[in-house]
């Protein structure tokens, strides 16, 4: 009985020990920073084609009027300070203002203070705008809620040349350090991730067609989301069989092969190239791209940094070869 | 703990962390959990659901109530809004569709229209309210009330876009109908059918009864 407690208790300390090193151990801030820039610069475009018919979506005169709203909302925690524009100028001056935290939270200007200003005004836009929403504003609200919890605008920002400015004149120019809450951050993501694909693999198992082979024929075969002719692949059963399967295995088993070392490059490598294929083919280039930004989560800090640092020799090299040729 | 000291957390920083952590990956678990278990009369697991309407304050107030059913359970036909709109000095009526590739620009924009009309279409409830033979006495009282509730949201939705076309087009009268646009089959293709052809469209039936229009 004694071995058994104590076996019990030394399982329970593992488990601890588990927990508190997988969230509460240091992470470097490039991965979480390179993805800032990336997160900042979607919701900054997503919220510029709203722009381009603002009255339409916003305004007073919208699709989904302020009754309608109510009534399909009724009972839900949901709420919008965009309701609270009842002039057209108003609402211009709201969505230019969005618009700056965007733009601030991408280059990196207080980059804290940004993240948590975008996240407010995503989720706002997102309650206001029922009806007209899909999968990038799920993943996009998802991204700038976590990005608010970490070291965000530690590397490859303003606040970071400011402060290597800062620390330089005092003689001690400091790395970026290695923080708990960007690995809380970047740990949140990964599993927030996995349930998005695990969910989104469990639901394609209700279906037929995910089983019989035909989804990506009948995925490439919807004009309205075709962006690229693909339908050549109607030739090519087997293919498109294969397609099929392979999207809802990876899918489905995302959130388990994605962990060990071994299956992690596959997984991604798949990632990249069913985001690509939806991205391209089926008309949705801002889903397909913010679920590859998604996925940055799991690429190690030292890789981006590595990354980055390359392709910073590369331009420099270039603009060096340029600058030879032109004199 | 030794560690999570070490890393200039206190032990009851990390054990408050921990216990929003788990806080939140259960409501961000049980919400798409929920949308799995819910079947078309509405009618869904009840220990789920009751998990899932503790969290849903937080869920829904933080945009994280989601199935995340991408292209699922099956990829299925698109579904459009035609629409004319009649005016006072007009003799034709002004057509247009929701989405339109040629003025819908760019991609997202285009997107967004689309949404709007496939939207519409899955708020979609028949005018006919349920039959009690198919369903189990007791759960009735609770399909009739999540139609009533569907079927209002689906009408208001509905007279909502009348409206924006009426002013958008300074129109006297809509006319709107959902369409269909069916997918082929592969042996279709081979056969010399195409995507676009106009014979793939099918407008879908919106009531019989002219008390039951929208």
């Amino acid at each position: 009985m004694k071995t058994l407690a104590r076996s019990i208790s030394s399982l329970l300390h593992d488990a601890a020990a588990g927990w508190n090193r997988f969230w509460f151990t240091p992470q470097e801030p490039h991965t979480l920073s390179f993805m800032r820039i990336l997160i900042g610069g979607m919701l900054f475009y997503t919220h510029f084609v709203w722009a381009l018919d603002l009255n339409s979506f916003l305004g007073s005169e919208s699709w989904v009027s302020r009754s309608a709203w109510d009534v399909i909302n009724a009972d839900a925690y949901v709420w919008s300070y965009l309701w609270l524009a009842q002039t057209p100028v108003i609402l211009w001056a709201m969505h230019v203002v969005a618009l700056c935290v965007f733009a601030l939270l991408t280059i990196g200007y207080r980059s804290r203070l940004m993240a948590v200003l975008a996240w407010f005004i995503t989720v706002n836009y997102c309650h206001r705008l029922t009806g007209a929403l899909f999968g990038l504003d799920q993943i996009n609200a998802m991204l700038v809620m976590y990005l608010m919890l970490g070291a965000n605008g530690a590397a490859y920002s303003v606040d970071r040349i400011r402060q290597a400015r800062n620390t330089t004149r005092q003689g001690n120019p400091a790395q970026p350090a290695a923080t708990v809450g960007t690995n809380i951050a970047i740990r949140l993501i990964q599993i927030h991730l996995c349930l998005v694909y695990f969910f989104g693999g469990i639901a394609k198992m209700h279906g037929t067609a995910w089983w019989d082979g035909s989804a990506t024929w009948m995925a490439v075969a919807n004009y309205e989301y075709q962006s690229l002719d693909l339908t050549w692949l109607g030739h090519y059963p087997l293919l498109t069989a294969f397609l099929t399967h392979v999207t809802m295995l990876w899918e489905a088993y995302y959130c388990f092969l994605v962990w060990p070392r071994v299956t992690r490059p596959v997984v991604l490598f798949i990632a990249v190239c069913v985001h690509t294929g939806i991205a391209v083919g089926l008309g949705m280039a801002t889903f397909g791209l913010i679920m590859l930004i998604a996925n940055l989560a799991f690429v190690s800090p030292h890789v981006i940094r590595g990354l980055v640092a390359w392709g910073r020799r590369a331009g420099s090299k270039n603009r060096s070869i340029t600058g030879v040729s032109t004199t | 703990m030794n560690d999570a000291n070490a890393n200039g957390w206190s032990r009851n920083q990390c054990r408050l962390a921990s216990l929003f952590l788990v806080l939140h990956l259960i409501a961000v678990f049980i919400a798409p959990f929920s949308f799995e278990t819910v079947m078309d009369s509405g009618i869904g697991s009840p220990l789920v659901l009751r998990i899932a309407e503790w969290f849903r304050p937080y869920t829904q107030a933080a945009y994280l109530h989601h199935g995340y059913a991408f292209f699922a359970p099956d990829p299925g036909p698109s579904h459009l809004l035609q629409y004319r709109a009649y005016t006072s000095d007009s003799q034709s009526p002004r057509s247009g569709t929701l989405p339109d590739r040629s003025s819908h620009w760019p991609r997202l924009l285009y997107h967004r229209h689309f949404m709007l009309s496939e939207q519409l279409h899955g708020n979609f409830v028949p005018p006919q309210p349920p039959s009690q033979e198919l369903f189990d006495p007791e759960l009735f009282p609770l399909v009739t009330s999540v139609w009533t509730i569907r079927r209002r949201a689906y009408q208001e939705q509905w007279r909502s876009y009348e409206r924006h076309l009426k002013r958008e087009h300074s129109a006297e009268r809509i006319e709107m109908e959902r369409v269909e646009r069916r997918l082929i089959f592969p042996n279709e293709l081979r056969d010399g059918k195409r995507i676009t052809d106009s014979d793939l469209y099918v407008v879908l039936p919106e009531y019989q009864k002219e008390e039951d229009r929208p």
